[in-house]
Formats: C-alpha cells, structure tokens, sequence
C-alpha cells in the first residue's frame, strides 16, 4: 500500500518533466521553423529592383549585423566559442534553452555535437539535459 | 532710360526667380503629404531624402508585388497590435521622423532578421531583428536592445521598494509604472516598430516580447505597413553595403 502511494506522485512528476520536454522541444522547433521560412521567403523575394535606393555609407566595422542561414546541420568542428555562436545566430529558439544549461553541461551539449551535428539532436540533447535537473 | 532699365532689370530678375521658384515646386510632383515634398533624415551619419518616386506609370515588380504567401505564418495581422500600442501610417511616421527621430528621443526599428534587412531599408532606421527580444530577459541580445532602446539596467531593490513602486505604479506615481525590478524605463525612446507589412509577424513578436519585459506600451507605436506600403508608396530605401551582410561582434 504505502509502495503504491509513492509511485503515484513519482509517477506524476516523471509525466509532468517528460510533458514539459516535450513543450520545450515543440517551442524551440516551431522558433527554428519560422526562422527557417523567413529566411527561404527573403531568398524568393529578391533584391529591391524596383524601389528608389539612396546610397548608404559602408557599415562601420563596430556594426553588427547577423546573417542568417537556415539549416539542419551544424557545420562539424567548428571550436566551442564558434559553436555557441552559431546556436545564438542561427537557432535562437534552441539557444533560449541552451543558455539555460550550467556551463558543465553546455559543454556535454558541444561533445554530443561533435558526434551528432543535427540540430534537430542537438535540441532533443538540450531538452534532454535541461530536464534532468 | 536708367531707371527704365533699372525697372526692367529688376522685373526680369524677379520674373526670373519667381519662374525658379515654380520651377522648384513644380518639379515635385508626387509629394509625400500635402504639405511635405520631401523630408530629410540621419541614417548612420549620413543625411537620406526621404521622396517619392516620380514616375506616375512606376510599378513595383520585386517580391513585394506579391499578393499572397502561405498563413501561416504570413498572415494578415491586426492594426491593433497589443493594448496600449498605436498604429501608425505613413504620415505619422514623417511627423515621427522630424520631431523625436531628429532630437534623438525616438527610434525607428526595422524588427526584421538580417537577411530582409540587408535587401533595403526604412531610412533612419536601426535593424534590431525581434529574435533579440524573446530571447530571454537576462540574454546578452535582450539586454542589449533594451539598452539601445534607453533603457537602464536596475540594482535589485528590496522588497520594500518593490511593494512601494507597485502601489505608486498602480496611480502612475513617481514614475513607478515606468520600472520593473530589473529595468528602468523612465528614460526610455520612443519607439516605432516595422517589418515587412501588414503579413509580416515579425514587428508584432518584437513588441509582444518588449511588453514582456516590462517596456511601457504608451512609448510602443507599430508601423503596420511595413516595407510594403513604403514600397508602394514609392518611397526611398537605403540598401546596406551587401558585403558587410556577415557575421561581425
């Protein structure tokens, strides 16, 4: 009787952490997904042909500017520092997960990477370490 | 005879100036607003006229001539974006861009990623991508918009402030509905959003993901028509150098 008890609310929290990974992981894909279909209707729309262009001075060397390309993989070995910015530029809805993660296990997250450049396991690998506490 | 030509000199000098001068104002056909040819703006240091094109057959034959994309996720959005933000038009945004634009107490945010960004421009815009205000409150990106957009980075107060602030904030006191526990708002800009059109979904999750964080809706305004109307309209874009469309920190 008293086993029984305690697997129910054990059983509850397992149910509560498996849904909220999934929540995570379905959140931080549909971000990457509308990333991705942006990025593909910028490359239809083309350039501004038909508009009246004023001149602008080239962008001093402190501007940033972001250019994003949309992708599955990340490219392989690339360093740490590289790799974290490329999840910052490039996959913002994994990213708002990954800097979540204590500094040990984002660099779990960068040696599962080196074996598995797909971003969709580098997400699931995300989630996976962020719901295990 | 001297006067007569003196006379006639001065006649035709002012004949000759009053003919410049129609010249001029007929010469700008199209204008922006009624009373507004043209308007010049800052864009990076460099002054930009803001016209519009002149040809009456003009036609836009790029993307934005397009009439449909897929919803989702390029739907129509509404005018009204979230409570307390207006939407602006056109001549609103010319008004914007004399008054606070040009005394540095309003900015024009192109919400957009890069990639749309680098395909042209509203001038006297700044590209803040709308990624860079949901990723997180305490992510470098947000930080840094926020402090582009003026607002201050607060010392944690004590709980007593906090209870203070949030009973002043609830009559608008002492600038209290201006703050959040991490940020400042009070000195903030004013700030109008745009992306590409009334279909883009861009501008709207940059001033979702602003209120959020606590910025204040009445500093908020939402250009709905985007580079699409801009377009349409036939007004000036500023095109940023392609080649220094990469990465750089």
């Amino acid at each position: 009787m008293g086993q029984r008890e305690n697997i129910k609310p054990g059983l509850g929290g397992v149910v509560l952490a498996l849904a909220l990974a999934i929540a995570s992981t379905g959140m931080a894909q549909a971000a990457d997904d509308y990333l991705s279909i942006l990025e593909a209707e910028a490359s239809d729309t083309g350039d501004s042909a038909s508009s009246a262009v004023a001149p602008e001075k080239p962008a001093a060397k402190s501007e940033k500017i972001k250019h994003v390309t949309p992708g599955k993989i990340i490219e392989p070995g690339l360093s740490f520092e590289d790799f974290e910015e490329t999840l910052s530029d490039r996959y913002s809805g994994s990213n708002f997960l990954y800097v979540k993660l204590t500094a040990g296990k984002r660099k779990g997250v960068y040696t599962f990477y080196q074996s598995d450049n797909r971003i969709s396991s580098i997400r699931e690998e995300i989630v996976r370490l962020l719901s295990s506490g | 005879m001297k006067l007569f030509f003196a006379k006639t000199s001065a006649l035709a000098l002012i004949v000759s100036a009053g003919f410049l001068v129609n010249t001029n104002a007929v010469a700008v056909d199209v204008k922006l607003t009624d009373y507004l040819a043209y308007l010049d703006v800052d864009h990076g240091g460099e002054q930009v006229r803001i016209q519009r094109i002149q040809d009456e057959d003009h036609k836009l034959n790029d993307g934005f001539a397009k009439t449909s994309r897929k919803c989702p996720p390029f739907c129509i959005q509404p005018m009204k974006v979230a409570p307390g933000v207006i939407t602006v038009g056109e001549a609103e945004i010319f008004r914007f861009m004399e008054r606070e634009l040009a005394t540095g107490k309003g900015m024009i945010v192109d919400a957009r990623t890069p990639s749309w960004y680098k395909k042209g421009t509203i001038p006297g815009s700044v590209n803040i991508p709308f990624t860079e205000f949901v990723a997180g409150e305490d992510s470098s990106e947000t930080i840094q918009a926020l402090e582009q957009l003026g607002a201050v980075r607060r010392d944690q107060p004590g709980w007593v402030t906090s209870s203070f602030e949030a009973l002043m904030a609830k009559f608008g006191w002492f600038g209290a509905d201006q703050k959040t526990e991490k940020w400042d708002f009070s000195n903030a800009r004013q700030v109008v959003f745009w992306c590409n059109g009334p279909w883009c979904g861009q501008s709207p999750r940059a001033i979702k993901g602003l209120l959020e964080l606590g910025f204040p809706a009445e500093k908020i305004a939402y250009y709905r028509g985007g580079m699409q109307m801009w377009k349409v309209l036939g007004l000036t874009i500023v095109v940023p150098e392609s080649a220094e469309a990469v990465a750089l920190k």
